[in-house]
């Protein structure tokens, strides 16, 4: 045994049995590596997926939820149909399309002010040479960092009509030219007429706008940051001596080369924006009359104060297939003008 | 304007390492339009930190009858406010038990899905297998799906997770005392859950990371002789320090701030995190600020020291995931 020698040795270990263990070895090896992600995830994202999905299709209620309870009863597309023809009695005033309209409306509109407040605070941030860099984005993403919870608090507490901070600074400032105070008696909240004619969005919309801004543009300007420092001097360098001007600078060389790190934060942006149920729940409570209600904390209310689980089930199938077609559409469009990049 | 004179600027004074302090000067008073901009911004999202701050150590007297600016004026100031959120107020559910209960679900909700995220991130990149890129669809996919959609298969779940074994021994025969258990009044429960939803942004953002990683470094480390989990602790979880700390702390703020899932998952009071304790709060005392406002800060505050300890890896992190090296 002690004279094994190299050769015998070598071809021990390519003999046929130890290679084909050592090729299993090596084809199980990568799942082992996703086995402790996967198996949580089965559990508690995949399966309750699937079973939503069963769900769906079933008038699954409160009554389903104790143990050893009859299973529930197969409806067919009744839920999907019913959400579709606003035929939730449940909940006064239910509009899916309404919603639907609307919460396409918020994310878009608040993402494009998110954008363009933080690629032009990122390009300031970006002077050269200027001083207290990191205290400004220290302090512009504070908002990140604060629970949504003490955040949407603190704001419906400034929009109260009576003692918030911006109705009290509104009329402070209007005392100054002489407009009485009780002008700035303003209900941004509950006011159910539309500020601008026209345009069927409440005052509680704005300031919702007004608070998510606030909260949405700083993750815009730190990946806008970080990409404007990878842009070469050069570039501007060069359009300098050809004589383009600032101006023509940051459309040509500074927003192309933007571009490829924008795009995913973006997309990012859009389904945070999408399913923002802290901000509206707890500053405007999708009031007044559910005109600034969206589609989580419709599905939020079906789950937790109606119990109506089947229709709450197919809801979020909606949900899903809608922020997929967002996803697909906007990946699309950001594919379809890449040839834009210099 | 400013693209141009600073190119001429740098132009200037490229030969000296260090511009003497009067020329900084007045380039930084040629910025003072930039900096009113900035300053102005920063005033305007300071002012309901700060607001939050000053009010919840005002007296309650003062918080009724006068905005929180007028406390500079008053300069009447004091801590009674929070010695009363921390006071027991019967039962179990005071802020000191919330503030542990926050710790507890924390720390393991965020580095259970960092090392498992991770582990998956790497094999993702690095290593070669069937379906690699429709698992790897199929995990990213769930980073659109609303959480809200799992949340009562997984309650069913939890008010009896070991009947799936149950049925499975009783369908082969075996009379099995299994011990009925709630994972609804157990902090694994909120583990689970938040581990699983924290799960595809750690994978996202790792893979892009790791994917970053030279190859040669590889490569000799397999020379040497070393396995693939030898590469992956040694090698790429060391050089990966930014991207690991930077999703270590979105994700302990992600759960340290949850709302949702504490509130479905943690029925029982004994385990609600500061979050529900602050939620609770609210609608205990409602306008009642002196209180909700000393709450709210402190449930504020570590996510703050945290934030601005590591500021750092936050924002790396947040360019590891969106802008490809």
């Amino acid at each position: 045994m002690a004279t094994l020698t190299r050769e015998q040795a070598r071809a021990q270990m390519t003999a046929p049995g130890t290679t084909r263990r050592k090729s299993f070895w090596k084809l199980t090896n990568p799942y082992l590596y996703l086995l402790p992600a996967m198996a949580v995830m089965a559990v508690m994202t995949y399966y309750p997926m699937a079973y939503g999905i069963w769900m769906s299709f079933t008038d699954y209620g409160l009554k389903n939820l104790r143990v050893n309870s009859a299973a529930p009863d197969f409806v067919g597309l009744q839920n999907y149909i019913a959400i579709l023809t606003n035929n939730v009695p449940q909940i006064a005033n239910f509009d899916f399309f309404y919603t639907l309209f609307f919460n396409l409306f918020w994310t878009f509109s608040n993402v494009i002010f998110h954008v363009v407040i933080g690629v032009l605070i990122a390009v300031l941030l970006n002077a050269k040479g200027l001083w207290f860099k990191g205290v400004y984005r220290a302090i512009f993403v504070l908002p990140i960092v604060i629970p949504t919870l003490v955040v949407a608090n603190v704001w419906r507490n400034m929009f109260d009509p009576d003692f918030g901070a911006i109705n009290q600074f509104l009329a402070s400032m209007g005392g100054l030219i002489g407009i009485s105070p009780a002008t700035f008696h303003i209900r941004w909240i509950e006011s159910l007429n539309p500020p601008i004619p026209g345009i069927p969005l409440p005052l509680a919309y704005f300031a919702l706008l007004i608070t998510n801004i606030w909260l949405g543009w700083p993750f815009m300007t730190i990946v806008a940051t970080g990409a404007l420092q990878s842009i070469s001097k050069d570039f501007y360098e060069a359009a300098s001596i050809d004589g383009a001007s600032p101006t023509q600078q940051f459309f040509s060389i500074t927003l192309p080369l933007l571009r490829p790190a924008m795009v995913p934060a973006i997309i990012y942006g859009i389904t945070l924006t999408f399913n923002l149920f802290n901000l509206i729940y707890f500053v405007s409570g999708g009031g007044p009359l559910r005109e600034t209600e969206i589609l989580v904390t419709t599905a939020f209310r079906l789950v937790n104060e109606q119990s109506l689980y089947g229709v709450a089930a197919a809801f979020a199938m909606y949900i899903a297939i809608i922020l997929l077609i967002i996803t697909l559409v906007t990946n699309r469009i950001s594919r379809a003008t890449e040839s834009y990049d210099v | 304007m400013t693209t141009r004179s600073e190119s001429v600027a740098t132009g200037k004074f490229a030969a000296s390492e260090r511009e003497p302090l009067s020329t900084r000067l007045v380039e930084f008073l040629g910025k003072a339009p930039i900096h009113f901009v900035l300053i102005l911004i920063s005033v305007i999202w300071l002012v309901p930190t700060v607001g939050l701050l000053v009010t919840s150590v005002r007296e309650r007297q003062d918080i009724l009858t006068s905005g929180w600016w007028m406390a500079f004026v008053q300069g009447r100031f004091t801590l009674a406010n929070y010695l009363r959120v921390m006071q027991p107020t019967g039962g179990s559910d005071t802020i000191g038990l919330n503030f542990i209960n926050s710790l507890i679900i924390t720390i393991p909700s965020t580095f259970l899905p960092v090392f498992f995220g991770a582990m998956a991130a790497y094999a993702f990149a690095w290593l070669k297998f069937r379906w690699r890129d429709t698992i790897f669809l199929v995990i990213i996919a769930l980073l659109i799906v609303p959480l809200q959609m799992t949340f009562v298969p997984v309650l069913q779940l939890y008010n009896d997770p070991l009947a799936p074994l149950r049925a499975l021994f009783a369908l082969v025969g075996l009379q099995l005392n299994l011990p009925k258990i709630q994972l609804t009044s157990s902090f694994v429960g909120l583990w689970l859950a938040h581990t699983a939803y924290g799960l595809p942004f750690a994978i996202f953002l790792l893979r892009s990371f790791f994917v970053g990683l030279p190859r040669d470094l590889f490569e000799a480390a397999k020379m040497d002789g070393s396995s693939e989990f030898g590469i992956f602790v040694r090698i790429v979880l060391p050089l990966s320090v930014p991207a690991l700390a930077s999703i270590t702390i979105f994700q302990f703020l992600w759960v340290w701030n949850d709302l949702l899932v504490a509130l479905i998952y943690a029925q029982s009071p004994s385990l609600q995190p500061l979050t529900v304790g602050l939620n609770n709060m609210l609608s205990t005392y409602g306008p009642e600020w002196d209180i909700v406002s000393a709450g709210a800060f402190l449930t504020m505050i570590v996510p703050l020291i945290v934030f601005f300890s590591l500021q750092r890896y936050f924002v790396t992190g947040l360019l590891a995931g969106s802008v490809k090296a």
